[in-house]
């Protein structure tokens, strides 16, 4: 039986694919499959970004951290006492709901990258071992990025909404965060790539596709500070109080 | 046997002062009642009791059968607390297969036994949004009881019951009692309190005082 979470995500996961069936479709220049993949997932670049691009690479990547924290606060508001006196430890609880979570957003990144390979095969594009729009890219380096730093992004963006409804407790709020994180993540705010939003865009990769380890490290950093917070939280009972 | 013990706890809460140094003791076997109005800290009480929250200061000891030192939180403990303990888009049964999936101990069969037990069909379709409000009290009760937890914490466990399943309750809850297990429980109802009681407390000004410790037999 579907729960109304995997019913979101499902229709999140569809509302992803029309996006990216559309974007194939509409004739941006791209000759290879990488290049088709290039231009989905562009979101900002440090020269700049367009408003549709970065819309949609929102709903990709913040789609699933909205379900979580919806699901979240649902959690903390209703049957959280019934689920932790059966799990008897905070930790297990927690582990618990990490593993689901890293494990949905591998396969979400896993199924992005199958729908844009699909389509863009079914599109008539070439499976050439090139980016043509930026010949400095190596497809190796494209992909890398698009599914490592795409995985570590989410997982931040989930971090982040974790601790925030922790702390805030109200839907507004965090509501209101999801949209901060929308803004953060432009490249007018985030000049020095310094704030764990938006990081895994490709379009960072246009001028030097060196600096995606960086940002490996920069994401990697956020997580284990986020853990941190949230490991206090935990130990304060912030969320249940 | 002490099972549950609060030294000198102070605790104040969303900014209001509930508790200045209670001590009470909780014995194996026995039914607790705590009453006491709306807002003095019935709920926050038995929070604290569960580790959900901590007194401010003075301490809660749960008997090392019952608490693990690694845990957050104590062992065989069957909780009504002012919450839903349901998922309203799914089925009793289907909500109580998933809470008893945490510790699998139990199996399909019980949990529909249990269901019975206290007046609920598991074969129903019917999601939980669309019970009663004695149904879903019903539920909730099911899942305190169904893994034969040792120590029973029911806040309003007779909210929206009817006079039929008041009296299925506190039977089964009597039942419970004879097999061993310690409940303490909150009712709004006195005579749910003289019926089932073996002492009752009562929170008065920050402190909590014995009331009485007689039970009245009201025909169960």
């Amino acid at each position: 039986m579907i729960n109304k979470n995997q019913k979101s995500i499902t229709i999140f996961l569809l509302f992803c694919l029309l996006g990216i069936i559309f974007q194939t479709k509409n004739d941006f220049g791209a000759v290879t499959v990488w290049d088709n993949f290039y231009l989905q997932f562009y979101g900002v670049s440090k020269s700049g970004f367009s408003l549709y691009t970065y819309m949609f690479f929102c709903i990709v990547y913040l789609g699933y951290p909205f379900i979580f924290q919806n699901h979240f606060f649902n959690l903390i508001n209703g049957e959280i006492y019934y689920l932790l006196v059966r799990y008897k430890s905070l930790n297990s609880w927690f582990k618990k709901i990490l593993l689901r979570t890293i494990l949905n957003s591998f396969l979400i990144i896993l199924i992005l990258f199958v729908f844009t390979l699909v389509i863009s095969v079914a599109m008539d594009l070439e499976m050439k071992n090139s980016v043509t729009l930026r010949e400095n890219i190596k497809p190796s380096v494209l992909i890398y990025h698009f599914a490592i730093n795409g995985f570590l992004q989410i997982i931040n963006y989930i971090l982040i909404l974790f601790i925030l409804v922790c702390v805030t407790k109200k839907i507004e709020y965090v509501l209101l965060s999801s949209g901060v994180l929308l803004i953060l993540g432009l490249p007018i705010l985030n000049i020095y790539t310094i704030f764990p939003v938006a990081l895994n865009s490709l379009g960072y990769i246009s001028n030097d596709s060196s600096t995606v380890f960086v940002k490996t490290f920069i994401l990697v950093f956020y997580i284990f500070l986020e853990l941190k917070v949230i490991s206090y939280l935990l130990n304060k009972r912030i969320f249940i109080s | 046997m002490t099972i549950i013990s609060i030294k000198n706890v102070k605790k104040v809460f969303k900014n209001i002062e509930l508790f200045n140094n209670i001590n009470i003791d909780f014995k194996r076997g026995k039914i607790y009642g705590l009453v006491g109005p709306n807002g003095s800290g019935k709920s926050v009480l038995f929070k604290m009791i569960c580790g959900f929250i901590k007194p401010d200061s003075g301490e809660i000891n749960i008997h090392p059968d019952f608490m693990d030192i690694k845990h957050d939180f104590p062992k065989s403990f069957g909780i009504i607390i002012d919450r839903p303990a349901y998922i309203s888009s799914k089925t009793g049964f289907e909500n109580l297969k998933r809470l008893a999936s945490i510790q699998n101990k139990i199996s399909e069969e019980h949990i529909k036994k249990i269901m019975i037990q206290v007046g609920l069909d598991w074969a129903t379709k019917q999601k939980v949004r669309n019970y009663s409000l004695g149904m879903k009290q019903k539920l909730s009760i099911a899942q305190a009881i169904m893994e034969n937890q040792e120590i029973l914490i029911l806040d309003e466990p007779f909210n929206g019951l009817d006079k039929n399943s008041v009296t299925t309750i506190r039977g089964l809850l009597k039942e419970l009692n004879k097999e061993g297990k310690t409940i303490i429980l909150t009712s709004h109802n006195q005579e749910d309190i003289d019926a089932l009681c073996d002492v009752v407390y009562e929170i008065q000004n920050l402190n909590i005082i014995t009331t009485h410790s007689d039970k009245i037999n009201y025909n169960l």
